[in-house]
């Protein structure tokens, strides 16, 4: 592990909101490491805790109702949750800059599109004013929208281009980590490649880290790594992205593949995972996803199974690993 | 390519605002201030109603030696120009102040539902047509058009409810509209009109329990505001007349002394402040618990 | 943006018809005769039916309508008082310097004190200075404003003497007392507007944006949340000024002040209509040039109404 040029190492992060008296478990106990250039993807259903835990990295969580308890994010060797306000702000924007996942809303509405880069530019980089609006334009540019369209309102620009004026911000000061949640989501299809390209492209320019927020298992084929799979909260499969889609071995990450159409076989239906996720105000005893996995046993409810090494890096969090293994045998 | 939550979205409009209704009240029993508020609301209006056998004196009982008394144990709030006891004419005037405050904005309501229900379901012409003549009204500030209304119909509680009640239909009709305009756009109001529900329908069980949550608010302020002018009314002498005991009113005899006896003013304007106080307390809870994102 | 002032204010004449309409009409189905209002309780029957013809009191509604609007809006003639016999135009432009600088002094009460108040209530939400400011603020706008009047004056002018009880011989120390309990209502209910815009607009997507580029708490407060906080806030001022024009009808009748309001409630007790209509007329003028004016206003500060106005369709 030393000699790996680890970015940011996060252990045992855990977040939680209150909300009228109930706590709400966001995020449990999630550890992860992420090298430098490299992209990791976290993977789960809509409220797994993955916005928590990029959120919590930037410490941008509204608190209250949410609260960090415990854990730590270790990033260039400090670690983000003891740094002051102010050495986070110089971070902020800076070294980490998050791309949000609702372009229409993410923008000042009443501020020149240009000028919410330039803010940013002129913030990091001591600059000038004017280099920070040359800066801008040229930000604008490289995500494909001519300079002159600086001294445009968000409401002028459509949500493709939205989301690439976010990008851009995000971009902006050239930041070593990079957090993406769910960027391409509320944008058409064909706009969602274009995005995903450029993203992985300026990455590359950049060689920038990234940890890439998503629901959707086409983007963590496409630009990740490593992958987690997040459920109510907690990682439960973590391995490179080849052992996670050769080999996915926890019943949730096999149940997402289950629900995509594979368009090499004749299947009529798909088999979408049964059930809702848990509510995180109460979430079931023993592993979480134990209400909806076909294969759960007794000692699935009993007690907390812990992530085990399952050869290779290749992490899972499931004691009925061999049952599955049967079961799948079975089938073929 | 996308693995969305399945079934969350297919919750029924009609159980969904049940539940809606029984959050708000549980968010609202949770607000200690929209409690007090309420209860004292409560306190008040059964003092109203009961005013005529639970007051201490007969306020219309006059009494020559107690002119002008001050506060005392036999008259806590003390005795007006004519001898008659202040704390039952504030007694028997909630009934004047706050009839006068809760119907002139049901009618202000219910006229405004009306309207704002028709031109925000119907739009164009009928909507243009109506906007316009509302856009005159409240070209004239509120005040000024009840005055107006209150002297052109005379004194009296019915008249002055009227003129009361024209100044707050504006108002309704804008906030309904423009909710009803928001709620039309939503899917669900077209897939009603799809399955062919009548008109009527449409509007009454889903467009307007869908918009009326602002209206409910500013009805709970607006009695409030309300008593607030049918005091003002009473006190410039139109509106409620002397000897009707009404707080405004009283006020309005009481001025005159009030450099001698400030108590003939302190009460009755205490009445008014308290009755106001807590209908916004309520109407702010109301509010809290309808639109639980403004808090916390 | 020019052509939509335009044609603002040409859909002010119809409006200014409207009111002329309606107060006319109110008027009309007054009770009371001007005529033995004027001549007083001695005239006799032959004088009064004179007195009637002579003031076209006996013409059917239409007539005295359209006699109205001809003389208002053909001659700009508001005609002339009953009471006084002399033009109404005139009284009114004598009064309206007090009215007006009650009207703004305590509009600028509304918005420097209020503005501020809630922001810091906004700022510290939930915290002890939140609850101060709006227990305040929520017992400003219960307290209604006459009796808060009479009860500065009590204290103020009659127990310690600081400030006069009423009139306007004193010059600005006259308008203390009745801005203050004019206003009140005002400042409260802009406190608590400004404070829950505030923290609606913190709440926004793009002020975690904001916040994610590393901008200090307060840029992020005063450049980003304020101006997008401000701008449902100018409707409140707007009305606020409605408020406080129909305010010192009551205000100065409190503190007599020889202005518009006390002008027009003597008018109403008097059956001196022509005061009446022309003073409702010229306020509901004045309140809806400051209505435009707000409108102008958020052209200015909301780029997307100015497309709106300017009737260029941003692309969505």
């Amino acid at each position: 592990m030393a000699n790996k040029d680890v970015l940011l190492s996060v252990k045992d992060l855990t977040v939680e909101y209150t909300s009228e008296g109930e706590v709400i478990h966001a995020v449990n106990h999630v550890s992860f490491e992420l090298e430098k250039g490299k992209t990791i993807g976290l993977v789960g259903e809509t409220g797994a805790g993955k916005t928590s835990i990029a959120r919590a990295i930037l410490r941008i969580l509204p608190e209250p109702p949410a609260r960090v308890p415990g854990g730590e994010i270790e990033f260039e060797g400090k670690d983000l949750l003891k740094v002051s306000e102010a050495d986070m702000q110089k971070i902020r924007g800076k070294e980490i800059s998050m791309i949000f996942q609702d372009p229409m809303t993410a923008l000042n509405p009443i501020m020149r599109v240009g000028e919410q880069i330039a803010e940013v530019v002129k913030l990091h980089e001591h600059c000038s004013r004017q280099e920070s609006i040359e800066k801008a334009k040229k930000m604008l540019e490289m995500v494909g929208i001519p300079g002159e369209r600086f001294y445009e309102y968000p409401h002028q620009f459509s949500g493709g281009m939205k989301q690439r004026v976010v990008i851009a911000m995000a971009l902006a000061c050239s930041p070593t980590l990079l957090l993406a949640d769910e960027p391409t989501t509320a944008l058409d299809v064909t706009i969602q490649a274009q995005v995903l390209d450029m993203i992985n492209d300026l990455k590359r320019k950049l060689n920038t880290s990234m940890i890439m927020i998503t629901h959707d298992l086409g983007i963590v084929a496409e630009v990740c790594d490593t992958v987690a799979v997040i459920y109510a909260g907690e990682i439960m499969e973590y391995g490179t992205r080849e052992q996670i889609f050769h080999d996915p071995r926890y019943p949730y990450t096999i149940g997402l593949f289950g629900s995509l159409p594979d368009l090499n076989s004749d299947v009529e239906r798909l088999s979408p995972i049964e059930g809702l996720p848990p509510n995180p105000a109460d979430l079931p005893r023993g592993c979480a996803f134990h209400p909806r996995c076909p294969y759960a046993g007794e000692e699935c409810r009993k007690e907390h199974i812990e992530l085990k090494d399952i050869g290779g890096g290749h992490l899972c969090r499931c004691c009925r690993l061999n049952e599955i293994a049967a079961g799948k045998a079975k089938e073929v | 390519m996308s693995v969305t939550a399945v079934g969350k979205d297919h919750v029924g409009v009609r159980s969904k605002r049940q539940g809606q209704f029984g959050q708000v009240m549980h968010r609202l029993r949770k607000n200690k201030v929209a409690m007090i508020g309420l209860s004292i609301m409560i306190v008040l209006i059964v003092i109203a109603i009961l005013s005529p056998w639970i007051t201490p004196y007969n306020y219309a009982k006059t009494s020559k030696a107690d002119r002008y008394a001050l506060p005392s144990w036999q008259h806590l709030f003390g005795c007006d120009g004519m001898g008659r006891d202040i704390l039952s004419r504030i007694m028997y005037g909630a009934r004047a102040s706050l009839f006068l405050g809760l119907m002139s904005t049901i009618v202000a309501t219910v006229v405004g539902v009306l309207l704002g229900s028709l031109v925000g379901y119907y739009g164009g012409k009928v909507d243009n047509i109506v906007m316009r003549i509302l856009d005159i009204i409240q070209a004239i500030p509120g005040m000024l058009l009840s005055i107006a209304i209150s002297a052109a119909l005379g004194s009296g509680i019915g008249n002055t409810i009227l003129a009361l009640s024209i100044g707050g239909i504006p108002m309704t009709v804008r906030l309904l509209r423009g909710s009803i305009l928001t709620v039309r756009k939503q899917e669900y109001i077209e897939a009603a009109e799809k399955i062919n529900c009548s008109k009527w329908r449409v509007i009454t069980s889903h467009i307007l329990p869908n918009s009326i949550a602002p209206v409910i608010v500013s009805v709970t302020m607006g009695i409030g505001n309300t008593i607030l002018q049918a005091a003002s009314l009473s006190y410039i002498g139109l509106g409620v007349q002397p000897p009707t005991p009404e707080w405004g009113a009283m006020l309005s005899e009481g001025k005159s002394m009030i450099t001698k006896y400030p108590h003939l003013c302190i009460f009755p304007g205490l009445a008014i402040m308290l009755v106001v106080l807590c209908l916004n307390m309520l109407g702010d809870g109301l509010r809290d618990a309808m639109d639980p994102k403004l808090k916390n | 943006m020019i052509r939509y002032i335009g044609k603002r204010l040409l859909w002010m004449i119809p409006v200014m018809l409207g009111i002329a309409i309606l107060i006319f009409s109110i008027m009309y189905i007054c009770p009371g005769d001007p005529a033995s209002s004027l001549l007083g309780p001695s005239a006799s029957a032959v004088e009064l039916a004179a007195k009637r013809e002579e003031m076209g009191l006996n013409d059917p509604y239409i007539v005295r309508l359209g006699r109205y609007l001809y003389q208002t809006f053909i001659k700009f003639d508001l005609g002339t008082s009953y009471k006084f016999g002399t033009s109404v135009f005139a009284g009114l432009m004598e009064r309206m310097q007090y009215t007006l600088v009650i009207a703004l002094l305590c509009m600028a009460l509304q918005v420097f004190v209020g503005t501020p108040l809630g922001i810091a209530a906004a700022t510290h939400h939930n915290g002890i200075a939140d609850r101060i400011c709006m227990f305040l603020a929520l017992l400003g706008v219960s307290i209604p404003a006459f009796w808060l009047a009479l009860m500065l004056v009590l204290i103020f002018a009659v127990n310690l003497g600081w400030l006069p009880t009423s009139g306007v011989s004193n010059g600005l120390a006259s308008f203390i007392l009745p801005c203050i309990a004019n206003s009140f209502a005002g400042i409260a209910s802009q406190a608590r507007h400004t404070r829950s815009s505030m923290l609606e607009v913190i709440r926004s997507d793009y002020i975690v944006t904001a916040k994610a580029k590393g901008l200090s708490e307060k840029t992020v407060l005063f450049r980003h949340a304020l101006p997008n906080a401000l701008i449902p806030i100018i409707t409140i001022v707007g009305n606020g000024m409605g408020m406080m024009l129909g305010g010192t009808v009551i205000i100065e009748n409190v503190f007599a002040i020889p202005g518009v309001g006390r002008y027009m409630t003597d008018a109403i007790n008097s059956r001196d209509y022509p005061v009446v209509m022309g003073g409702v007329l010229i306020l509901g003028l004045i309140f809806s040039l400051i209505m435009l004016l707000v409108d102008i206003v958020y052209a200015f500060v909301d780029p997307r109404i100015k497309a709106q106005y300017e009737g260029r369709k941003g692309k969505k």
